[in-house]
Protein backbone atom coordinates (compact mmCIF):
# COMPACT_ATOMS: atom_id res chain seq x y z
CA UNK A 1 0.00 0.00 0.00
CA UNK A 2 1.55 3.30 -1.05
CA UNK A 3 1.55 6.29 0.88
CA UNK A 4 -0.78 8.44 -1.50
CA UNK A 5 -3.31 5.83 -1.32
CA UNK A 6 -2.98 5.74 2.81
CA UNK A 7 -3.56 9.52 2.74
CA UNK A 8 -6.36 9.05 1.05
CA UNK A 9 -7.76 6.84 2.89
CA UNK A 10 -7.08 8.79 6.15
CA UNK A 11 -8.77 12.20 4.70
CA UNK A 12 -11.60 10.02 3.73
CA UNK A 13 -10.96 10.52 -0.23
CA UNK A 14 -11.32 7.20 -1.55
CA UNK A 15 -14.42 6.23 -2.96
CA UNK A 16 -16.95 3.68 -1.09
CA UNK A 17 -15.59 0.94 -3.19
CA UNK A 18 -11.75 1.40 -3.05
CA UNK A 19 -12.26 2.44 0.88
CA UNK A 20 -13.52 -1.23 1.14
CA UNK A 21 -10.62 -2.63 -0.90
CA UNK A 22 -8.17 -0.90 1.43
CA UNK A 23 -9.96 -2.39 4.48
CA UNK A 24 -9.62 -6.00 3.19
CA UNK A 25 -6.39 -4.88 2.82
CA UNK A 26 -6.00 -3.53 6.02
CA UNK A 27 -7.49 -7.14 7.44
CA UNK A 28 -4.80 -8.87 5.28
CA UNK A 29 -2.08 -6.39 6.45
CA UNK A 30 -1.14 -6.06 10.29
CA UNK A 31 1.20 -3.26 9.39
CA UNK A 32 -1.11 -1.77 7.56
CA UNK A 33 -4.53 -2.36 10.25
CA UNK A 34 -1.70 -1.15 12.84
CA UNK A 35 -0.49 2.16 11.10
CA UNK A 36 -3.98 3.27 10.61
CA UNK A 37 -4.88 2.35 13.63
CA UNK A 38 -2.45 4.89 14.79
CA UNK A 39 -3.36 7.27 12.39
CA UNK A 40 -6.41 7.29 13.56
CA UNK A 41 -5.71 8.13 17.81
CA UNK A 42 -5.06 11.48 16.44
CA UNK A 43 -8.03 14.03 17.78
CA UNK A 44 -8.29 16.11 14.69
CA UNK A 45 -9.88 15.06 11.27
CA UNK A 46 -7.00 13.95 9.11
CA UNK A 47 -6.52 16.20 6.02
CA UNK A 48 -4.81 15.94 2.97
CA UNK A 49 -2.85 18.83 3.53
CA UNK A 50 -2.13 17.76 7.09
CA UNK A 51 -0.74 14.66 6.03
CA UNK A 52 1.33 15.82 3.26
CA UNK A 53 3.00 18.58 5.35
CA UNK A 54 3.20 15.56 7.98
CA UNK A 55 4.92 13.27 5.14
CA UNK A 56 7.30 16.57 3.66
CA UNK A 57 8.69 17.17 7.31
CA UNK A 58 9.48 13.11 7.88
CA UNK A 59 10.80 12.80 4.06
CA UNK A 60 13.26 15.88 4.57
CA UNK A 61 14.49 14.65 7.69
CA UNK A 62 15.08 11.24 5.85
CA UNK A 63 16.86 13.27 3.24
CA UNK A 64 19.25 15.56 5.97
CA UNK A 65 20.37 12.20 7.63
CA UNK A 66 21.34 10.58 4.11
CA UNK A 67 23.57 13.98 4.01
CA UNK A 68 24.57 13.84 6.72
CA UNK A 69 25.80 10.31 6.50
CA UNK A 70 27.24 11.67 2.87
CA UNK A 71 29.11 14.26 4.91
CA UNK A 72 30.49 12.11 7.39
CA UNK A 73 31.38 9.37 4.92
CA UNK A 74 33.47 12.49 3.00
CA UNK A 75 34.81 13.26 6.28
CA UNK A 76 35.66 10.02 6.93
CA UNK A 77 37.60 9.61 3.52
CA UNK A 78 39.10 12.80 3.95
CA UNK A 79 40.59 12.01 7.51
CA UNK A 80 41.68 8.40 6.05
CA UNK A 81 43.52 9.98 2.88
CA UNK A 82 45.22 12.55 4.77
CA UNK A 83 46.12 9.93 7.47
CA UNK A 84 47.64 7.82 4.69
CA UNK A 85 48.99 10.80 3.20
CA UNK A 86 50.67 11.58 6.57
CA UNK A 87 51.84 7.95 6.86
CA UNK A 88 53.65 8.21 3.48
CA UNK A 89 54.86 11.41 4.34
CA UNK A 90 56.43 10.10 7.55
CA UNK A 91 57.94 7.06 6.54
CA UNK A 92 59.70 9.63 3.84
CA UNK A 93 60.90 11.56 6.82
CA UNK A 94 61.80 8.35 8.24
CA UNK A 95 64.20 7.03 5.14
CA UNK A 96 65.43 10.77 4.77
CA UNK A 97 66.71 10.87 7.99
CA UNK A 98 68.49 7.50 7.72
CA UNK A 99 69.99 8.47 4.79
CA UNK A 100 71.10 11.60 5.93
CA UNK A 101 71.76 11.49 9.44
CA UNK A 102 72.48 7.07 9.83
CA UNK A 103 73.45 6.36 6.74
CA UNK A 104 75.62 3.04 7.05
CA UNK A 105 78.44 3.63 4.53
CA UNK A 106 79.10 6.83 6.39
CA UNK A 107 78.64 4.88 9.77
CA UNK A 108 81.04 2.13 8.62
CA UNK A 109 83.61 4.52 7.09
CA UNK A 110 83.60 6.80 10.23
CA UNK A 111 84.37 3.43 12.28
CA UNK A 112 86.77 2.55 9.56
CA UNK A 113 88.34 5.77 9.62
CA UNK A 114 88.34 6.38 13.70
CA UNK A 115 90.54 2.56 13.86
CA UNK A 116 92.36 1.82 11.01
CA UNK A 117 96.08 2.53 11.67
CA UNK A 118 98.64 0.73 9.29
CA UNK A 119 100.70 -1.78 11.10
CA UNK A 120 104.40 -0.91 12.09
CA UNK A 121 106.51 -2.94 9.56
CA UNK A 122 109.40 -3.37 11.71
CA UNK A 123 111.32 -4.82 9.09
CA UNK A 124 112.64 -1.68 7.87
CA UNK A 125 113.83 -0.83 11.94
CA UNK A 126 115.77 -4.58 11.66
CA UNK A 127 116.61 -4.58 8.14
CA UNK A 128 117.92 -1.24 7.92
CA UNK A 129 117.90 1.21 4.89
CA UNK A 130 120.82 -0.01 3.09
CA UNK A 131 119.06 -3.62 2.95
CA UNK A 132 118.18 -3.63 -0.63
CA UNK A 133 115.97 -6.58 -0.90
CA UNK A 134 112.83 -6.37 -2.13
CA UNK A 135 111.56 -7.63 1.13
CA UNK A 136 113.10 -4.51 2.01
CA UNK A 137 112.09 -2.03 -0.48
CA UNK A 138 108.01 -2.96 0.00
CA UNK A 139 108.65 -2.68 3.61
CA UNK A 140 110.19 0.66 3.04
CA UNK A 141 107.75 2.12 0.86
CA UNK A 142 105.27 0.76 2.86
CA UNK A 143 106.47 3.15 5.98
CA UNK A 144 106.62 5.70 3.97
CA UNK A 145 102.88 5.49 3.18
CA UNK A 146 103.58 5.02 -0.48
CA UNK A 147 101.17 1.25 -0.56
CA UNK A 148 100.63 1.57 -3.97
CA UNK A 149 104.56 0.59 -4.74
CA UNK A 150 104.25 -1.29 -1.57
CA UNK A 151 101.29 -3.41 -2.47
CA UNK A 152 103.05 -3.75 -6.08
CA UNK A 153 106.15 -4.88 -4.40
CA UNK A 154 104.37 -7.41 -1.69
CA UNK A 155 102.41 -8.62 -4.69
CA UNK A 156 105.69 -10.06 -6.30
CA UNK A 157 106.51 -11.47 -3.03
CA UNK A 158 103.88 -13.06 -2.10
CA UNK A 159 103.47 -14.39 -6.19
CA UNK A 160 107.18 -15.70 -5.00
CA UNK A 161 106.31 -17.33 -1.89
CA UNK A 162 102.45 -17.78 -1.46
CA UNK A 163 102.72 -18.94 2.28
CA UNK A 164 104.37 -15.94 3.51
CA UNK A 165 102.45 -14.36 5.94
CA UNK A 166 104.12 -11.41 6.80
CA UNK A 167 104.30 -10.59 3.23
CA UNK A 168 100.30 -11.91 2.80
CA UNK A 169 99.69 -9.47 5.79
CA UNK A 170 101.36 -6.34 4.57
CA UNK A 171 99.98 -6.69 0.92
CA UNK A 172 96.82 -6.64 2.43
CA UNK A 173 97.26 -3.97 4.46
CA UNK A 174 98.50 -2.08 1.62
CA UNK A 175 95.27 -2.53 -0.36
CA UNK A 176 93.10 -1.92 2.11
CA UNK A 177 95.24 1.74 3.09
CA UNK A 178 94.70 1.79 -0.99
CA UNK A 179 90.91 1.53 -0.87
CA UNK A 180 91.08 -2.03 -2.41
CA UNK A 181 89.13 -3.49 0.70
CA UNK A 182 87.62 -6.88 -1.48
CA UNK A 183 91.13 -7.31 -1.93
CA UNK A 184 92.65 -6.79 1.01
CA UNK A 185 89.36 -9.55 2.42
CA UNK A 186 90.80 -11.85 -0.19
CA UNK A 187 94.02 -11.97 0.62
CA UNK A 188 93.86 -11.89 4.56
CA UNK A 189 91.40 -14.35 4.69
CA UNK A 190 93.85 -16.81 3.37
CA UNK A 191 95.82 -16.31 6.06
CA UNK A 192 93.54 -16.49 9.19
CA UNK A 193 94.34 -19.97 10.30
CA UNK A 194 98.41 -18.88 10.66
CA UNK A 195 99.30 -18.52 14.63
CA UNK A 196 102.06 -15.47 13.38
CA UNK A 197 100.33 -12.26 13.29
CA UNK A 198 97.16 -13.68 14.27
CA UNK A 199 96.13 -11.20 16.06
CA UNK A 200 96.81 -8.13 13.24
CA UNK A 201 95.46 -10.47 10.64
CA UNK A 202 92.12 -10.89 12.27
CA UNK A 203 91.93 -7.31 12.91
CA UNK A 204 92.61 -6.16 9.59
CA UNK A 205 90.62 -8.50 7.91
CA UNK A 206 87.57 -7.06 10.69
CA UNK A 207 88.20 -3.86 9.46
CA UNK A 208 88.48 -4.76 5.83
CA UNK A 209 85.28 -6.29 6.32
CA UNK A 210 84.06 -3.17 8.13
CA UNK A 211 84.92 -0.92 5.79
CA UNK A 212 83.25 -3.32 2.31
CA UNK A 213 80.19 -3.11 4.56
CA UNK A 214 80.26 -6.84 5.26
CA UNK A 215 78.68 -6.00 8.85
CA UNK A 216 78.22 -10.28 10.09
CA UNK A 217 81.26 -10.87 8.80
CA UNK A 218 83.28 -7.95 10.64
CA UNK A 219 81.44 -8.71 13.67
CA UNK A 220 82.28 -12.67 13.42
CA UNK A 221 86.01 -11.87 13.44
CA UNK A 222 86.13 -8.98 15.96
CA UNK A 223 84.21 -11.49 17.93
CA UNK A 224 87.48 -14.10 17.82
CA UNK A 225 89.29 -11.01 18.86
CA UNK A 226 87.81 -10.39 22.07
CA UNK A 227 87.91 -14.01 23.24
CA UNK A 228 91.42 -13.82 24.23
CA UNK A 229 93.57 -11.14 25.48
CA UNK A 230 95.59 -9.10 22.36
CA UNK A 231 96.61 -5.81 21.65
CA UNK A 232 93.10 -5.31 19.81
CA UNK A 233 90.65 -6.54 22.08
CA UNK A 234 89.23 -3.45 23.54
CA UNK A 235 89.08 -1.66 20.33
CA UNK A 236 87.20 -4.94 18.79
CA UNK A 237 84.64 -4.62 21.57
CA UNK A 238 83.95 -0.89 20.72
CA UNK A 239 83.36 -1.50 17.44
CA UNK A 240 81.27 -4.39 18.27
CA UNK A 241 79.19 -2.20 20.65
CA UNK A 242 79.09 0.18 17.50
CA UNK A 243 77.87 -2.05 15.18
CA UNK A 244 75.41 -3.96 17.41
CA UNK A 245 73.76 -0.98 18.23
CA UNK A 246 73.39 -0.30 13.87
CA UNK A 247 72.23 -3.81 12.94
CA UNK A 248 69.50 -3.10 16.30
CA UNK A 249 68.64 -0.30 14.57
CA UNK A 250 68.52 -1.54 11.14
CA UNK A 251 66.29 -4.39 12.13
CA UNK B 1 24.40 12.11 -14.32
CA UNK B 2 20.75 11.41 -12.53
CA UNK B 3 20.19 8.01 -11.28
CA UNK B 4 16.17 7.70 -11.04
CA UNK B 5 16.25 4.86 -8.19
CA UNK B 6 12.73 4.61 -7.78
CA UNK B 7 12.37 2.18 -10.62
CA UNK B 8 14.55 -0.46 -8.30
CA UNK B 9 12.21 -2.82 -6.53
CA UNK B 10 12.65 -3.33 -2.57
CA UNK B 11 14.99 -6.10 -2.67
CA UNK B 12 17.05 -4.56 -5.49
CA UNK B 13 17.29 -1.51 -3.07
CA UNK B 14 18.73 -3.76 -0.40
CA UNK B 15 20.95 -5.35 -2.65
CA UNK B 16 21.82 -1.74 -4.27
CA UNK B 17 22.68 -0.52 0.12
CA UNK B 18 24.37 -3.80 0.82
CA UNK B 19 27.22 -3.25 -2.08
CA UNK B 20 27.61 0.10 -1.99
CA UNK B 21 26.75 1.17 1.20
CA UNK B 22 24.48 4.21 0.09
CA UNK B 23 22.14 5.84 2.07
CA UNK B 24 20.15 6.89 -0.16
CA UNK B 25 19.00 3.87 -1.70
CA UNK B 26 17.56 2.83 2.23
CA UNK B 27 16.05 6.63 1.86
CA UNK B 28 14.29 5.66 -1.06
CA UNK B 29 13.05 2.35 0.61
CA UNK B 30 12.19 3.94 3.45
CA UNK B 31 10.08 6.64 2.09
CA UNK B 32 7.73 4.07 0.38
CA UNK B 33 6.72 2.83 3.58
CA UNK B 34 7.01 6.11 5.64
CA UNK B 35 3.17 6.34 6.10
CA UNK B 36 3.33 3.01 7.37
CA UNK B 37 5.81 3.29 9.90
CA UNK B 38 4.90 6.65 11.39
CA UNK B 39 1.23 5.49 11.86
CA UNK B 40 2.75 2.76 13.78
CA UNK B 41 5.00 4.97 15.83
CA UNK B 42 1.59 6.90 16.73
CA UNK B 43 -0.08 3.55 17.72
CA UNK B 44 2.51 2.90 20.04
CA UNK B 45 4.17 6.71 21.41
CA UNK B 46 0.84 7.99 21.31
CA UNK B 47 2.33 11.42 20.30
CA UNK B 48 2.66 13.25 17.15
CA UNK B 49 6.56 14.40 17.75
CA UNK B 50 7.45 10.89 19.49
CA UNK B 51 6.38 9.19 16.60
CA UNK B 52 8.31 11.45 13.81
CA UNK B 53 11.71 11.13 16.31
CA UNK B 54 10.63 7.40 16.27
CA UNK B 55 10.52 7.18 12.50
CA UNK B 56 13.82 8.54 11.99
CA UNK B 57 15.26 6.33 14.60
CA UNK B 58 13.96 3.53 12.85
CA UNK B 59 15.20 4.88 9.54
CA UNK B 60 18.82 5.30 11.21
CA UNK B 61 18.84 2.14 12.53
CA UNK B 62 17.84 0.65 9.38
CA UNK B 63 20.96 1.99 7.89
CA UNK B 64 22.78 -0.37 10.05
CA UNK B 65 21.22 -3.09 10.31
CA UNK B 66 20.11 -3.66 6.75
CA UNK B 67 24.25 -3.73 5.85
CA UNK B 68 24.07 -7.32 7.04
CA UNK B 69 20.35 -8.13 7.30
CA UNK B 70 19.39 -10.65 5.12
CA UNK B 71 15.70 -9.62 4.00
CA UNK B 72 13.57 -11.80 1.95
CA UNK B 73 11.00 -9.86 2.35
CA UNK B 74 11.48 -5.71 3.13
CA UNK B 75 7.94 -4.35 4.23
CA UNK B 76 7.39 -7.46 6.72
CA UNK B 77 10.72 -7.41 8.16
CA UNK B 78 10.20 -2.99 8.44
CA UNK B 79 7.09 -4.15 10.36
CA UNK B 80 9.45 -6.38 12.87
CA UNK B 81 11.86 -4.26 13.47
CA UNK B 82 10.07 -0.95 13.62
CA UNK B 83 7.75 -2.78 16.23
CA UNK B 84 10.24 -4.07 18.33
CA UNK B 85 12.01 -0.78 18.49
CA UNK B 86 9.08 0.82 19.40
CA UNK B 87 7.88 -1.58 22.29
CA UNK B 88 11.30 -0.81 23.40
CA UNK B 89 11.06 2.96 23.70
CA UNK B 90 7.11 1.82 25.34
CA UNK B 91 9.01 -0.44 27.77
CA UNK B 92 11.78 2.10 28.63
CA UNK B 93 9.14 4.60 29.21
CA UNK B 94 6.68 2.53 31.07
CA UNK B 95 9.80 0.94 32.74
CA UNK B 96 8.93 -2.41 32.18
CA UNK B 97 10.44 -5.33 30.12
CA UNK B 98 7.46 -5.31 27.31
CA UNK B 99 9.14 -6.48 24.17
CA UNK B 100 8.37 -8.95 21.61
CA UNK B 101 11.45 -11.32 20.53
CA UNK B 102 12.69 -9.77 17.35
CA UNK B 103 13.20 -12.30 14.47
CA UNK B 104 15.83 -10.86 12.11
CA UNK B 105 14.76 -12.83 9.40
CA UNK B 106 11.44 -11.40 9.78
CA UNK B 107 10.37 -15.13 9.04
CA UNK B 108 7.30 -15.38 11.15
CA UNK B 109 5.92 -12.03 10.18
CA UNK B 110 6.10 -13.44 6.95
CA UNK B 111 4.72 -16.33 7.56
CA UNK B 112 1.66 -14.19 9.32
CA UNK B 113 1.59 -12.38 5.71
CA UNK B 114 0.99 -15.31 4.22
CA UNK B 115 -1.20 -16.53 6.34
CA UNK B 116 -3.30 -13.49 5.69
CA UNK B 117 -3.25 -13.91 1.95
CA UNK B 118 -4.68 -17.77 2.33
CA UNK B 119 -7.80 -15.63 4.93
CA UNK B 120 -8.25 -13.63 2.19
CA UNK B 121 -8.92 -16.53 -0.26
CA UNK B 122 -11.56 -18.17 1.78
CA UNK B 123 -13.37 -14.93 0.81
CA UNK B 124 -13.17 -14.82 -2.99
CA UNK B 125 -15.46 -16.96 -5.27
CA UNK B 126 -13.68 -19.50 -6.10
CA UNK B 127 -13.57 -20.83 -2.71
CA UNK B 128 -17.41 -20.10 -2.31
CA UNK B 129 -18.20 -23.38 -1.34
CA UNK B 130 -20.81 -25.13 0.52
CA UNK B 131 -18.74 -25.58 3.29
CA UNK B 132 -17.93 -22.01 3.78
CA UNK B 133 -22.09 -20.78 3.27
CA UNK B 134 -21.95 -23.51 5.90
CA UNK B 135 -19.79 -21.73 8.11
CA UNK B 136 -21.16 -17.96 7.51
CA UNK B 137 -24.69 -19.83 8.42
CA UNK B 138 -23.08 -20.84 11.68
CA UNK B 139 -21.92 -17.19 12.29
CA UNK B 140 -24.15 -14.96 15.38
CA UNK B 141 -26.22 -12.44 13.51
CA UNK B 142 -23.97 -9.69 13.98
CA UNK B 143 -20.93 -11.41 12.89
CA UNK B 144 -22.85 -12.67 9.53
CA UNK B 145 -24.18 -9.47 8.73
CA UNK B 146 -20.94 -7.72 9.03
CA UNK B 147 -18.66 -10.28 7.19
CA UNK B 148 -21.47 -10.04 4.71
CA UNK B 149 -21.48 -6.38 4.10
CA UNK B 150 -17.58 -6.45 4.08
CA UNK B 151 -16.53 -9.07 1.91
CA UNK B 152 -19.41 -9.43 -0.18
CA UNK B 153 -21.15 -6.11 -0.40
CA UNK B 154 -17.71 -4.44 -0.49
CA UNK B 155 -18.66 -1.81 1.78
CA UNK B 156 -16.32 -0.34 3.85
CA UNK B 157 -16.01 0.34 7.54
CA UNK B 158 -18.14 3.13 8.21
CA UNK B 159 -20.83 1.99 5.56
CA UNK B 160 -21.18 -1.27 7.69
CA UNK B 161 -21.48 0.43 10.74
CA UNK B 162 -24.23 3.07 9.16
CA UNK B 163 -26.35 0.25 7.30
CA UNK B 164 -26.15 -2.09 10.92
CA UNK B 165 -25.84 0.89 13.19
CA UNK B 166 -23.24 -0.41 14.88
CA UNK B 167 -20.39 1.84 16.09
CA UNK B 168 -17.36 1.21 14.14
CA UNK B 169 -15.21 -0.60 16.52
CA UNK B 170 -17.99 -3.45 17.20
CA UNK B 171 -18.19 -3.31 13.15
CA UNK B 172 -14.35 -3.96 13.13
CA UNK B 173 -14.70 -6.30 16.30
CA UNK B 174 -17.78 -8.70 14.28
CA UNK B 175 -15.29 -8.70 11.20
CA UNK B 176 -12.21 -9.99 13.36
CA UNK B 177 -13.57 -12.40 15.33
CA UNK B 178 -16.17 -13.77 12.37
CA UNK B 179 -13.12 -14.33 10.55
CA UNK B 180 -11.35 -16.43 12.84
CA UNK B 181 -14.66 -18.45 13.52
CA UNK B 182 -15.18 -18.75 10.21
CA UNK B 183 -11.07 -20.02 10.07
CA UNK B 184 -11.83 -22.48 12.59
CA UNK B 185 -14.89 -24.16 11.21
CA UNK B 186 -13.15 -24.78 7.65
CA UNK B 187 -10.27 -26.23 9.53
CA UNK B 188 -13.12 -28.32 11.15
CA UNK B 189 -14.78 -29.77 8.29
CA UNK B 190 -11.78 -29.33 5.77
CA UNK B 191 -8.58 -31.09 7.78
Amino acid sequence: MDNETIKKYLSNQLSPIDRNAFEQEMENDPFLKESVEGWSMNDEQLTMAHLNSFEKEIHERIDTKIFEQKKSKVLYMNVFKFAAAACVFGILCAVAYRVIFTNKNVDEQKIYTAYFKPLTNTDVTVRGENDTTDEAKAAQAYEKEDYFEALNLYQKLVANNPNNVKNNLFLGISFLATNQEKRAIDVLSKITQSEEFHFDIQWYLALSYIKNKELQNALATLNNLTKEENYYQKEAQEIIDKLDGKIASKD
Amino acid sequence: MSLNISVYTDNELVKKYQQEANAMYVGELFKRYSMLVTGLGFKYLKNEEDAKDATIEIFEHLLVILKKTEVSNFKSWLYTVSKNLLLRKVSQKNNSLKTIELDTNSKNTAEKFMENEQETALYTDKYDSNILQQAISNLNDEQRTCIELFYYKRKPYQEVASITGYDLNKVKSAIQNGKRNLKLFMEEKQP
